[in-house]
C-alpha cells in the first residue's frame, strides 16, 4: 500500500509544480469543434446541400427537357430519400451524447463512423452499376451496329470488360475511403476490445 | 447551469481536465485543442447533466470521452507530459521519480492510459467502472496490473 502512495504522491506532487491552462471559457465555447463527428456532420450537410440542388436539376433536364421519365422520376425519389436519410444522420450525430461512459460513447462512434463510411460504399457500388446500366441502355445501341451486337462473343466481352473497369474503380474508391476513416475505425475497435475485457 | 456558475465550474475543473488532455496530447498545441474541444463539449452538454452521479464523474467523462474520440495523426513524443523542469524544491531523486511516472504513463496503451490516470486521480474502482463503463471486478485486475508495471517502469 506504501508504494500505491507513493505513486499517487508522485502524481499529486508533479501536478503542484505544473500550472493549469488558462483558456478565455467565453471565446471558447464560441469557438468551433474539431471532433470528427463535427467533420462528419459537415460532410453530411454538404451532401444533403448538394441533394436539394441536384433534386429541380434532375426533374428540369430529365424529366421537363429529355422527357426520360424512368431515369428522371428514378433520381427524383432517389433523392428524395437521400434528404430525409441525411437528414436522419445529421439529428443522430447531433445528437451524440458526450456524457456517456466512455465505452458506451466509444462504441456508438464506432457505429456512426462504420455506418458512415458503408454509406459511401453502397453510394459507390449503386452509382457503378446504374452508370453501367445506363451505358448499355443508352449508349451501346447508338455506337453499334446490330450486326456488331449479333456477334456471339460481343455482349460477353462487353459485360466483362465493364464489370471489371467498374470493379478496378470501386476497389479504388473503398480504398481511399478505407484510407480516410479505416485506421480510425481501428483505433476505436481496439479501444472498445480493451474496456470490455 | 447558468452561464456563470459555467464558467465559475470549468475553471474549478481546469486542474483536472488539463491533467487528463495531457497525458493524451503530444504538444502544448494539442494540448490546448483537447482542452477547447473538452471546454466546446462540456457547454453543450452541461444542460443534459441531472445529477444522477457524481460531477466529478461528469467532468471525467466528457473529458476522456473527446480525449479517445477525438481524430489526430499519431506523432512522435517531442514534448513531455508535463514541465519538469521542476523547481529546486524537489529533490533530484524524486525529480527522476516523477519523470519516470510520466514517461511510464505516457508509454502505456490508450485504455490503460485513462484507467491509471483515474486511478492517480483517487477515483474509487465503482466510480472508474462508471465512467469508463466497465466491470468493478475488471477495473480492480486491470489497476493492480498497472500499478506494477507503473513501478516497474519507476524503478527501471
Amino acid at each position: 500500500m506504501a508504494d500505491d502512495l507513493d505513486i499517487i504522491g508522485l502524481w499529486e506532487k508533479g501536478k503542484k509544480l505544473n500550472p493549469d491552462i488558462e483558456i478565455d471559457i467565453n471565446k471558447t465555447i464560441e469557438s468551433r469543434s474539431k471532433g470528427t463527428l463535427f467533420w462528419i456532420k459537415v460532410i453530411l450537410n454538404i451532401e444533403f446541400w448538394i441533394n436539394v440542388i441536384c433534386l429541380p436539376l434532375f426533374i428540369y433536364f430529365l424529366i421537363i427537357q429529355n422527357k426520360d421519365y424512368l431515369w428522371g422520376f428514378s433520381a427524383v425519389i432517389v433523392t428524395i430519400i437521400y434528404l430525409f436519410y441525411y437528414q436522419f444522420l445529421i439529428k443522430q450525430i447531433t445528437r451524440f451524447n458526450y456524457t456517456e461512459d466512455v465505452r458506451t460513447s466509444l462504441k456508438k462512434l464506432y457505429g456512426y463512423l462504420r455506418f458512415f463510411v458503408l454509406h459511401y460504399k453502397v453510394v459507390i457500388w449503386i452509382s457503378l452499376l446504374i452508370g453501367l446500366i445506363k451505358g448499355f441502355i443508352d449508349d451501346v445501341p447508338k455506337s453499334v451496329t446490330p450486326e456488331q451486337m449479333a456477334e456471339p462473343f460481343f455482349w460477353p466481352l462487353i459485360i466483362g470488360v465493364s464489370a471489371v473497369f467498374a470493379s478496378i474503380v470501386g476497389l479504388i474508391m473503398t480504398l481511399l475511403i478505407n484510407l480516410i476513416y479505416g485506421r480510425k475505425i481501428k483505433r476505436l475497435k481496439k479501444l472498445i476490445s480493451e474496456f470490455s475485457r | 447551469m447558468s452561464d456563470t456558475f459555467f464558467n465559475s465550474f470549468v475553471t474549478e475543473n481546469m486542474g483536472i481536465i488539463s491533467h487528463i488532455c495531457r497525458a493524451y496530447s503530444t504538444s502544448e498545441e494539442e494540448l490546448k485543442d483537447l482542452i477547447q474541444e473538452v471546454t466546446i463539449q462540456l457547454w453543450k452538454s452541461h444542460g443534459k447533466f441531472k445529477g444522477d452521479s457524481k460531477i466529478s464523474t461528469w467532468v471525467y467523462r466528457v473529458t476522456l470521452n473527446v480525449c479517445l474520440g477525438l481524430s489526430r495523426r499519431k506523432r512522435l513524443l517531442t514534448e513531455p507530459l508535463a514541465n519538469t523542469d521542476f523547481s529546486e524544491e524537489i529533490d533530484t531523486v524524486e525529480k527522476e521519480q516523477i519523470e519516470s511516472l510520466y514517461l511510464a504513463i505516457r508509454n502505456l496503451s490508450e485504455s490503460d492510459r485513462a484507467i491509471i490516470l483515474l486511478y492517480l486521480e483517487k477515483k474509487s474502482y465503482q466510480e472508474i467502472s462508471d465512467i469508463l463503463g466497465m466491470t468493478v471486478t475488471n477495473v480492480g485486475v486491470k489497476v493492480m496490473r498497472l500499478k506494477d508495471k507503473l513501478k516497474e517502469m519507476i524503478n527501471g
